[in-house]
């Protein structure tokens, strides 16, 4: 049996996951491929790498329900409308919407989520002060994740 | 005298515009073919017969410097050395180059400029609105700088595109900017049968002599018989590419074409020895990249009511599946078509399949209906990207005009001239560098001076070499011993 491209990127691809192993070997039929990380070590035969799990949307579901932390109490909490990118500032360069400590109105934009290659204003909601500030600029931030945290004005 | 029978026609000849370099990997590859890839078959593509090769849309700039790290401007002069005989064909998206604002005309103005000065022969030019003023003072520019011009109308089915609109549409490029020639550009594949049997002659008897280029995708396996059914309507041009990098989401297969249009009594003089060998190449390619082929797909009545794109749909599936909300997406569909109706049926097609798509995400998982609203949105429905086709719904424009950002004016104000600022913050560079820092934010354009001059030679490998250098590559590996069939390699690191 010959080798083909497509064997080439499979072995290629269990070489790579195997980065906490100490040494592989693979056989098949003529096929003998033999690595060590190190020159002279004690043979300890590799285990079968890794097979990635099936269930990574499931995965990901869960961890898009842990993203619903729970907000301190008096707090309004601006959460992520979708998966995307948080930014802080209109555009790089510029000054950031809001500081901690800053006073906003409601129809304020506060941070911009960029979904699908499309920005989303997001608006305070409330009038209050900026509270805390939970995501880093520029970080892919999880749907319905809390960004920020605004204490509403006293009525 | 009879009216003309479409089954016998009496032009006998029918011209072809190679996509392969240009929509077959965008469609297959995501647009990942290098210059490199490219190279070896461009004397053949010269040499074929085409009337022009499709070379480089808005997204090959992007992709050129953000993912391959390639000057595209040293792209198109690299190809241009070697396709010196056929017009290469390069694309404009409204006047908004890579990005979905309107952009300054005098640097659209320059984009022209300096495409016709690198070796473009043909621009093309469509606008999703089919608001003319956004793309007519290119044509007229890239006319009098010689360039060959086309004028493209983005196609789809909806209550205003009706074969009048698309007409009249026609008529206007040809009147207003003297186009060379009228592509109907069906971006989705949404073409069918019955619709070119209407749309062919509503267009030819608005346009006159002035030939009619037909360009669509094989999304749902009719593109090649609406090809067969338009050239037998009077089609003069059809866009195909070379198998196996045809088919599936792409054009039709130039092979194929050339035999059922033969089969029809049309000369179609392109030199199939040189097709094979261009086909041969790229199979040879993508089996060492890993990239797929095109593979004829089965008809799919479903296509035609969402009129998403196929990379659309995937994302929009990821999009829900990161929220927990994967068994809504027949809802988010639904939502498309909803949305699609209340703005005033824009195209699906870039930037506005975005739009609707995020619109309709964001619509059916906040479970109120425009709560969220791009930015760009509301620039759509307030003119920012030209006219809307018709009159967006009033209370779903006055929830889009409340509910999305206050920083978006409710006038659009066209921008001022940058050329002059440009050359004044890049005094040593070339307009091509002043272009590229203008389209590439922060440090892109840097890290792809930084990955040096474009590769120009591409080489086949056997497998077990390109597993070997792979291993040297990555140097982890300190001892690989590798043994098939006659062939024993050991290799030792040194201490």
């Amino acid at each position: 049996m010959e080798l083909t491209h497509d064997d080439v990127r499979q072995i290629l691809k269990i070489i790579d996951d195997a980065a906490h192993l100490e040494e592989l070997e693979l056989v098949h039929g003529d096929f003998r491929l033999h690595v060590r990380r190190h020159g002279a070590v004690e043979r300890a035969m590799a285990s079968a790498a890794p097979v990635p799990g099936p269930a990574q949307a499931a995965a990901r579901a869960a961890q898009a329900k842990t993203a619903a932390a729970p907000v301190p109490g008096g707090m309004v909490a601006i959460r992520a409308p979708m998966l995307g990118t948080f930014y802080r500032a209109p555009s790089p360069g510029e000054k950031p919407f809001v500081e901690v400590g800053q006073k906003v109105k409601a129809g304020e934009t506060v941070c911009l989520i960029e979904v699908m290659k499309l920005f989303n204003s997001i608006n305070a909601g409330v009038d209050g002060t900026i509270a805390q500030i939970l995501a880093d600029n520029a970080a892919l931030v999880e749907y319905n994740q809390v960004l920020i945290l605004i204490e509403p004005e006293q009525k | 005298m009879a009216a003309p029978d479409p089954n016998k026609p009496s032009r006998r000849s029918v011209r072809f515009v190679d996509t392969t370099l240009r929509d077959a990997h965008q469609s297959l590859w995501a647009t990942r073919m290098t210059t490199a890839m490219m190279l070896p078959v461009c004397e053949r593509l010269n040499r074929i017969g085409y009337a022009c090769v499709d070379f480089m849309g808005l997204i090959h700039f992007d992709v050129c410097v953000r993912y391959l790290k390639e000057d595209h401007w040293e792209r198109i002069r690299l190809v241009r050395e070697r396709i010196t005989d056929v017009p290469l064909k390069s694309w404009l998206r409204s006047n908004s180059l890579l990005g979905f604002d309107v952009l300054p005309e005098d640097v659209n103005a320059l984009w022209v400029e300096r495409l016709a000065a690198n070796g473009i022969g043909i621009v093309c030019a469509f606008d999703a609105l089919a608001d003319l003023d956004n793309i007519v003072p290119n044509l007229q520019l890239a006319r009098r700088l010689g360039v060959k011009t086309c004028g493209g109308l983005v196609f789809c089915e909806s209550p205003v595109h009706t074969d009048a609109f698309f007409a009249a549409k026609a008529k206007e490029l040809v009147r207003r900017a003297g186009v060379d020639w009228i592509m109907i550009k069906d971006s989705g594949g949404l073409l069918g049968i019955d619709r070119v049997r209407t749309l062919i002659p509503a267009i030819r008897a608005a346009v006159g002599d002035t030939p009619i280029e037909l360009h669509s995708h094989c999304l749902t396996g009719l593109a090649p018989a609406v090809y067969h059914e338009g050239v037998k309507l009077g089609v003069d041009l059809v866009d195909t590419s070379i198998a196996p990098l045809a088919n599936g989401p792409a054009q039709p297969a130039t092979q194929t074409m050339v035999a059922n249009l033969r089969a029809l009594g049309f000369d179609a003089a392109l030199d199939m020895e040189a097709i094979e060998e261009v086909g041969e190449h790229f199979r040879r390619v993508a089996e060492q990249e890993g990239k797929p082929l095109g593979v004829p797909m089965a008809y799919d009545a479903f296509h035609y009511e969402h009129q998403l794109p196929g990379g659309m749909l995937t994302n929009l599936k990821y999009q829900l599946e990161t929220a927990g909300l994967q068994d809504r997406f027949d809802e988010v569909l639904a939502e498309c078509a909803r949305i699609r109706r209340e703005l005033a049926w824009p195209i699906m097609v870039t930037p506005f399949s975005q739009l609707v798509g995020t619109q309709a995400v964001f619509n059916v998982v906040n479970g109120e209906r425009y709560k969220v609203v791009p930015d760009e949105v509301k620039k759509y429905v307030l003119g920012y990207y030209g006219k809307p086709l018709a009159a967006v719904d009033p209370e779903v424009l006055d929830r889009v005009v409340s509910n999305g950002s206050a920083r978006i004016a409710m006038k659009p104000a066209a921008p001022g001239p940058a050329v002059d600022a440009l050359r004044r913050k890049y005094p040593g560079a070339s307009d091509e560098e002043r272009l590229l820092r203008f389209c590439f934010a922060g440090n892109q354009v840097d890290e792809m001076r930084a990955a040096g001059p474009i590769r120009t030679i591409y080489g086949f490998e056997q497998p077990l070499e390109r597993l070997l250098r792979e291993l040297v590559r990555r140097k982890s590996w300190h001892y690989v011993r590798l043994q098939d069939r006659g062939v024993d390699i050991t290799l030792r690191a040194g201490n």
